[in-house]
C-alpha cells in the first residue's frame, strides 16, 4: 500500500499510543502544525484502508459522554511501515538539502 | 439520569442541536454502504459532532462533501471487479468471498429485485424492442416500451423475499471447507416471516375496495363491449361450429354487468358472516407459534399494492374512454367484491389488543377452512454462527435438506 502524507501523519498520531478518530484528527493537526485538518470521511477512508492492509487494528472501546469511542492501534505491520516511511523521508530531506545546500545557506543568511 | 446541564436551557438547547447534526450526519452518511454504516456507522457520527464542535446544528457543506466523497470511495473499493459483477448480475455466478458481504447489502436493497431481472433478462427486453415492429406495434412503438416497463416494475411483487432468501443462502453463506467463525452467517433454521393481520387486512380491504369500486365505475360508464355470437353450419363456412366478434354500444349488457359485481358483493356479504362466526369461534383456541416473526406490510408489499391499484386504474380509465371494450375489469372486480366484505369483517374483529399476535394468515386459514391454524415450521435462511465452531470442523459438503444447488469448493 502507498502511503500518503495523510496516512504517513495518521500512522504517526498512532505510534505514540492507540487513539480513538477524533484523538487522531487532533494528533494529526498537531504533528502537521496546523496545515492537515482530515475530514472524518477521509480519516475513516484511511483506517478503513490502512486496516485491509494489515497496518492498523481496532483495539478496544469505550463510552465517554455518550460517545463511542473505538480505539486504533498500529500493528508490528504497521509499527514497520511507518518507521521505513520516516527513513524514506529522512534519506529525501538529506538528498534535498545536499541539492539545495547552497541556496539553503542563502536562504538561512 | 439527566445532567444538570441537560436541564438548564442551555443544557436542551445543546441537545436539541445535537440531535439536529446527528440527522444531518445521518443523512449525508448514507452514502456509505449498509452494511459499513451499521457496523461502524454510530463511531463516525460521534466523531463527526465531536469535529463539528458545540452548539453545531447542521455540517457545514466541506464535512458533508467529505463524508459524501468517503462513502462513495468505501462503495468503490469494495465493489466487485468487473468480470465478478457481470457474472454475478447477469448469470448469477457465485459471488467470490471477498465480495460476500458487498452482496449481502446487494441482495438487502430496495430495488434487488428489479436490478437482478433486469441483468438476467435484458437479452428478452432486447428482443422485445428489436421484434416489436413485426408484432404490430411499428405504429405505436411505445407500447412495446409500456410492455416491457411493466414487466419490471411486476418483477418488483413476484415472490420478493423468495428471490432474496435463495440469493443469500447462495452467495452469502459459508463455503464448503471454510472455518464457520463466530457472527458469520450460516445457513440453519430461522424464524417464519409473516405478515400481521392488522397491518394485512388494512392494506387487503385498501386494494379489494379499490379494485371493487373501480369495477362498478367501468360497469356504469364504460361505452362499448365485445359482443361473440356462436353459430352452427355458417352459410359462408359451410357445416360446422364457428363464431364472431362485433364491437357493439353497451346497452343492455351494463345492467348485466353492473349484475355481476353485485352479485359478487352479495356472496360477498353472506361470506363475511361465516368468515365473523368462524374468527369468533377459532380465534381463542389459536396455538402458540414459536417459529414465527410478525411483521407490517413491506415497502416493497406496499409499493406492489399501490402499483396494482395504479395498473386496475389505468385499465379502469381505458375501458371508460373506449379506448378498450369493457370487459376485463370484471374478473378482478368481481374477485376483489367477493373477498371485500369478509376482509373488511375480519380487520373488525381483529382489532382488539387479544389478537396482537395473529397473523393474515391464520385470519385467511380460519376463514377458507374453518380450523384452527397450523403451526408454522421454521424457515431455511440465514442466521449468525452463535459462537466459534470446534477447532477443525469445515462447512460441510452439500446434504439432502440443504438448499437446493451444491456448495462450490
Amino acid at each position: 500500500m502507498r502511503i500518503t502524507e495523510q496516512g504517513y501523519l495518521v500512522l504517526l498520531s498512532l505510534a505514540e499510543q492507540p487513539r480513538h478518530g477524533y484523538g487522531i484528527v487532533g494528533a494529526v493537526l498537531e504533528l502537521s502544525d496546523g496545515a492537515t485538518k482530515l475530514g472524518a470521511g477521509t480519516l475513516y477512508g484511511l483506517l478503513d484502508r490502512m486496516g485491509d492492509a494489515g497496518l492498523v487494528e481496532a483495539s478496544g472501546e469505550e463510552v465517554v459522554d455518550g460517545r463511542l469511542r473505538r480505539y486504533y492501534r498500529l500493528t508490528a505491520e504497521g509499527s514497520a511501515a511507518v518507521v521505513m516511511e520516516t527513513a524514506r523521508l529522512r534519506a529525501l530531506t538529506h538528498r534535498a538539502r545536499t541539492v539545495l545546500g547552497t541556496r539553503v545557506a542563502f536562504a538561512g543568511s | 439520569m439527566m445532567t444538570a446541564g441537560a436541564e438548564s436551557p442551555a443544557g436542551n438547547a445543546d441537545t436539541l442541536a445535537e440531535a439536529q447534526i446527528v440527522e444531518s450526519i445521518e443523512f449525508w452518511m448514507r452514502a456509505y454502504p449498509r452494511r459499513w454504516r451499521e457496523a461502524r456507522g454510530q463511531e463516525l457520527v460521534d466523531v463527526v459532532v465531536d469535529l463539528a464542535g458545540p452548539g453545531a446544528r447542521r455540517l457545514d457543506p466541506r464535512a458533508a462533501f467529505d463524508l459524501v466523497r468517503g462513502g462513495w470511495a468505501t462503495r468503490w473499493r469494495e465493489h466487485p471487479l468487473p468480470h465478478n459483477w457481470l457474472l454475478y448480475r447477469m448469470v448469477d455466478r457465485r459471488i467470490p468471498v471477498a465480495y460476500r458481504s458487498w452482496a449481502l447489502d446487494d441482495i438487502d436493497g430496495f430495488w434487488y429485485p428489479i436490478r437482478r431481472f433486469l441483468g438476467s433478462a435484458w437479452p428478452v427486453f432486447a428482443m422485445v424492442l428489436i421484434t416489436s415492429p413485426s408484432w404490430g406495434f411499428g405504429e405505436r412503438p411505445v407500447w412495446s416500451l409500456v410492455m416491457v416497463a411493466l414487466m419490471v416494475v411486476s418483477s418488483m411483487f413476484i415472490r420478493p423475499a423468495g428471490i432474496r432468501s435463495q440469493a443469500r443462502l447462495k452467495h452469502v453463506a459459508p463455503r464448503f471447507g471454510e472455518v464457520p467463525v463466530e457472527g458469520a452467517l450460516v445457513p440453519g433454521d430461522v424464524p417464519r416471516q409473516r405478515v400481521t393481520a392488522r397491518s394485512g387486512l388494512t392494506w387487503a380491504g385498501l386494494v379489494l375496495g379499490t379494485t371493487g369500486a373501480a369495477s362498478v365505475v367501468a360497469a356504469l360508464l364504460a361505452p362499448k363491449v365485445v359482443l361473440t355470437k356462436f353459430q352452427l353450419n355458417r352459410p359462408d363456412m359451410g357445416p360446422g361450429f364457428g363464431w364472431g366478434s362485433v364491437v357493439a354500444p353497451m346497452g343492455g349488457h351494463r345492467v348485466v354487468a353492473v349484475a355481476i359485481l353485485l352479485v359478487a358483493l352479495g356472496f360477498g356479504a353472506l361470506g363475511a358472516v361465516a368468515v365473523r362466526r368462524r374468527l369468533g369461534r377459532l380465534l381463542g383456541e389459536r396455538l402458540d407459534q414459536p417459529y414465527r416473526a410478525l411483521r407490517p406490510v413491506t415497502a416493497s408489499g406496499k409499493a406492489g399494492i399501490l402499483c396494482s391499484a395504479m395498473a386496475m386504474m389505468g385499465l379502469i380509465w381505458l375501458e371508460v374512454s373506449g379506448q378498450i371494450v369493457f370487459g376485463l375489469s370484471v374478473v378482478p372486480g368481481t374477485v376483489a367484491l367477493l373477498l371485500l366484505p369478509g376482509a373488511l369483517v375480519a380487520r373488525l374483529v381483529t382489532r382488539g389488543a387479544d389478537a396482537h399476535d395473529l397473523a393474515g394468515r391464520d385470519v385467511w386459514w380460519i376463514a377458507t377452512r374453518g380450523r384452527v391454524p397450523r403451526i408454522d415450521p421454521p424457515a431455511r435462511g440465514l442466521r449468525p454462527q452463535p459462537g466459534p465452531g470446534p477447532e477443525g470442523v469445515l462447512i460441510q459438503p452439500h446434504g439432502p435438506t440443504d438448499p437446493p444447488y451444491r456448495a462450490t469448493p
